[in-house]
């Protein structure tokens, strides 16, 4: 728990330092701005769903795990994007001595903040860190395992089944390129923080989807999403009249 | 934004993708899968148990089980390492048999030691699966060698400093 608010605390003032960087840079707009007024932000708007290939990668190489994650972003105001994620996987997990399967599904909230100043209006290549809050869904088959005793005699058993729930939270950097006329390119580096760590004291997944592996309090993930943009103008506000 | 920094955001997703498939399915078991009972020898004229092995005229003492899967004996040759002896008491039934003999030269006179105790499934990790704790409830014993017992800590778990069982010898 005192790791968890560690974390928290130094999400917090990472959060804040990149904030105060910006709040100097407006500052120092604001002061040229006795020379040039600048017009209000008129950005439009920008929705993108996006698709997780690394996950493609992971399931060919993991032999033991499948995952599969999407998402959308939707920009809203000074470089913030609401953005929600979801997905599915599963696990297998067949040694000697332990073998059981394990599916989820997750879903994850949360802001990204994009850290680049815009060349235009129409440069939404960005830089970005975020915040998530993660929440999976977990069935875990029954387990059976052998416990290996060379002196007094083997023992063989199974442990019952059990629906499993793990929230986490999560903090994020990457960047995202477009490629070609809303076609983008871009990968996530995430760090995740589990909250309920309880479920580790009984028979942890092996893996769970949006997460990770289930017998770690925290872990790194690295996402790397083609995604699809729709912009799209924003409504022109008229002057108020003098 | 500029090509440099394309070409970084690919090279990162090569070198990630290069890392993934060097990662392990499973990872090793870095801790003991078998919990083991650690009993103290001490001679029964010395309160504070600070004599030496030596000193109770074990020169070659002899541990073993009765009614294991093997049967097994544990020889102790050697009394220079020390005077704590490991126990691995049974995952199959809730108690278990141990003798000891003072030394090798000694046929008839050995005593018995039966531990009775309930086991306790515990789950270590995926990369070790599951071990046994044992909550121990008495132990009982002859008095051929051994004058007394006295069960220091009931709980055999994965902690391996903890001294269980001090066994006082004539």
């Amino acid at each position: 728990m005192l790791n968890i608010l560690k974390y928290i605390f130094t999400s917090i003032l990472l959060l804040l330092a990149c904030q105060l960087g910006y709040a100097q840079n407006a500052q120092v707009a604001d002061s040229s701005a006795d020379e040039e007024v600048k017009p209000p932000e008129n950005y439009g708007h920008q929705l993108g769903v996006y698709f997780d290939l690394a996950q493609l990668a992971y399931n060919q190489y993991m032999s033991y795990r499948t995952g599969y994650e999407f998402g959308a972003d939707y920009y809203m105001k000074h470089d913030l994007f609401l953005v929600a994620e979801g997905g599915w996987g599963s696990s297998k997990v067949n040694y000697t001595d332990l073998s059981y399967t394990s599916t989820n599904n997750f879903f994850r909230v949360g802001v990204n903040r994009s850290l680049l100043e815009r060349m235009h209006n129409k440069d939404w290549d960005m830089l970005f860190i975020g915040l998530r809050y993660g929440m999976a869904f977990i069935n875990r088959s029954a387990a059976n395992y052998v416990y290996t005793d060379s002196l007094w005699g083997n023992v063989a058993g199974s442990v019952p089944s059990a629906q499993l729930t793990a929230y986490w939270f999560e903090v994020c950097a990457g960047m995202k390129v477009e490629l070609y006329r809303g076609l983008a390119l871009g990968y996530t580096i995430r760090g995740r923080f589990l909250m309920n760590t309880s479920i580790m004291n009984e028979l942890a997944p092996q893996y769970i989807a949006g997460y990770g592996r289930g017998d770690k309090a925290s872990v790194f993930d690295f996402n790397c999403n083609l995604s699809y943009n729709i912009r799209w103008k924003a409504k022109v506000v008229a002057p108020p009249k003098s | 934004m500029s090509k440099a920094i394309v070409h970084l955001l690919f090279a990162t997703l090569i070198c990630s993708l290069c890392f993934m498939s060097c990662t392990q399915d499973r990872q090793p078991c870095l801790q003991p899968k078998q919990q083991r009972l650690l009993a103290g020898m001490y001679h029964a004229s010395d309160s504070a148990g600070i004599v030496t092995i030596t000193s109770i005229n074990l020169a070659s003492p002899i541990i073993g089980t009765i009614g294991a899967v093997n049967n097994e004996t544990i020889y102790y040759g050697s009394i220079s390492a020390g005077h704590t002896y490991a126990l691995y008491l049974s995952s199959t039934a809730d108690s278990c048999l141990y003798y000891i003999k003072p030394d090798t030269g000694s046929v008839t006179l050995f005593d018995t030691l039966s531990f009775y105790y309930q086991r306790q499934l515990n789950f270590l990790s995926n990369a070790c699966g599951y071990t046994y704790f044992y909550n121990i409830d008495h132990v009982n014993t002859t008095n051929h060698n051994i004058d007394s017992l006295v069960l220091k800590n009931t709980l055999v778990s994965t902690n391996v400093n903890v001294e269980h069982l001090k066994i006082y010898f004539h």
